[in-house]
């Protein structure tokens, strides 16, 4: 098994994959409701809202698709036939990272879709920084929730259990975040540490592509952390 | 050679595995026999490189195929699709059609895997395990689920791809009569600890006037015996090669007897040791 037939393997299986193109057409079908309102009734949301919608629902498909990604040679049990050396376990760890991001970069492209159908149906203007921007926010976003669920199945690998940890880590943690920033007279470098957490800003804050730069380096420096003890780790661990 | 050398895994305080020493050899079929949790498939996971935190050391070759604890594989697709996809990760070259036809798989090819019986998927699993065309195998229950004449088919797949092939093979299952019938040496194990090595013998009976001639021929085998009313036991292992040497030297066989030591007894008295 070598990294190039496991790589081609489980991208063609990315794009193989019937469910993720009728979550991709969902999320753009609602997501579209805002720019048929702007067309309609001229506003209220301004450019920067146009794919609201769309982000929050292609988010949460992401995160399942990511979580399906991971979990699916654990629940099958094929992963035997993937960690049999270290080397095969860490082409694992790459080819997982790499295939979420594509899937993030498709999602991220019916976002540019929306975009490009707003400019054209209401004239608003987008910049092609924009689309940049969301590629790249998309690709963090995937990449650090990977890296996570890859993190945990080093230690546990119950998956009907890492499924329910998996959804919490994306749908409630933020908001215990958020449930400790309204916290009355918090001192401020309290609220800007919680703000860089990447548990707390990356799905409060790609959903609007808003990330600030900080916020930016400390996912990135977090992926990169985890990515190397992953590595260090995945050939040590007894499956 | 696949082998382990004095490997001892703990989980936590419990020992799991107890100086376990073991190999197999090129075209070798070696059982594993033990009661449930007596440390069969973690001694295969170490084999098959799935376990790593261990004491004591693995020699092992990285062209191994396993069929460890019944993997469910891509249970939504086809056997045939979860052939082509291993085959094609593990870049060989098999003709995964004909797999599946010498293990009697053709009629359920493109059916859904979850619509398999237990049986089918270890076959299924057999063919998965053969699609890296490995040097060694280490299959767990193989014919765990199959009816009886579907074991007798599959055994004698797994001989026959054995000394075709040269493939090793270590395979544990319940069943002591497949055991004894399928390999060459049988491993009994119990509480982490390799009890007794068995090697079935074969016995020749032959006539008086040749056991002098036999002598000779058998001079350097280990573990070949005379008896003293005229029956030749070799090891399993080597009968084919001794049967071979008996006529080109003319010798007459006149019986072949397959029957030594019922390791079912060997088994028995392993574990009922262990509640005296």
């Amino acid at each position: 098994m070598t990294f190039g037939n496991l790589l081609k393997l489980e991208v063609g299986k990315v794009f193989k994959n019937i469910y993720m193109y009728i979550l991709l057409l969902l999320a753009m079908v609602f997501g579209s409701g805002i720019i048929i309102s702007i067309n309609l009734y001229n506003g209220p949301f301004d450019s920067k809202n146009v794919i609201g919608v769309y982000a929050t629902l292609s988010l949460l498909f992401l995160i399942i698709i990511c979580v399906k990604n991971v979990l699916i040679d654990f629940h099958y049990k094929t992963y035997y036939f993937y960690f049999t050396t270290a080397k095969k376990r860490i082409h694992y760890f790459f080819v997982r990272l790499i295939m979420n991001g594509i899937v993030a970069v498709l999602f991220a492209g019916g976002g540019a879709i929306l975009l490009i159908i707003n400019q054209i149906v209401n004239h608003q203007i987008f910049e092609l920084e924009n689309i940049f921007l969301l590629i790249a926010e998309y690709a963090i976003f995937t990449t650090f929730f990977t890296c996570i669920f890859l993190f945990v199945t080093l230690f546990y690998r119950n998956v009907i259990n890492l499924l329910i940890l998996f959804m919490a880590i994306y749908l409630i943690l933020p908001s215990m975040f958020g449930i400790l920033l309204r916290i009355p007279n918090l001192p401020a470098w309290v609220e800007k540490g919680i703000k860089i957490i990447p548990f707390y800003s990356v799905p409060t804050y790609v959903p609007t592509v808003d990330l600030s730069i900080l916020q930016i380096v400390t996912v990135l420096l977090f992926i990169l952390l985890m990515s190397f003890y992953i590595v260090y780790k995945i050939p040590k661990v007894d499956y | 050679m696949l082998a382990l050398q004095d490997v001892t895994k703990k989980y936590g305080n419990q020992v799991a595995l107890d100086e376990v020493n073991i190999n197999i050899k090129e075209g070798e079929i070696v059982g594993l026999v033990g009661p449930n949790g007596s440390g069969k498939t973690t001694l295969m996971k170490i084999l098959n490189g799935l376990i790593v935190n261990y004491e004591g050391e693995v020699v092992r070759n990285e062209s191994i195929g396993a069929l460890i604890e019944s993997p469910k594989y891509f249970e939504h697709k086809s056997g045939l699709y979860n052939l082509k996809y291993f085959n094609d990760l593990f870049g060989t070259k098999q003709d995964v059609g004909k797999l599946l036809e010498q293990l009697n798989m053709d009629h359920y090819k493109k059916k859904s895997v979850k619509k398999y019986s237990m049986g089918m998927k270890q076959r299924l699993g057999i063919a998965l395990a053969l699609t890296a065309q490995p040097e060694y195998l280490i299959l767990d229950e193989p014919t765990n689920g199959m009816d009886p004449s579907g074991v007798r088919e599959v055994l004698r797949y797994l001989r026959r791809i054995a000394e075709r092939n040269n493939i090793g093979m270590l395979i544990s299952s319940h069943i002591l009569s497949d055991i004894e019938s399928l390999c060459d040496k049988v491993y009994l194990i119990h509480n982490g600890k390799i009890k007794k090595e068995h090697r079935p013998l074969v016995g020749f009976a032959v006539e008086d006037k040749d056991i002098g001639k036999i002598e000779h021929i058998l001079l350097d085998m280990q573990d070949a015996s005379i008896t003293d009313n005229g029956i030749v036991k070799v090891p399993k292992s080597e009968s084919k090669k001794v049967s071979q040497l008996f006529n080109e030297h003319g010798i007459e066989i006149k019986q072949i007897e397959e029957k030594s030591v019922s390791l079912e007894e060997m088994y028995f008295d392993m574990v009922e040791e262990d509640y005296k």
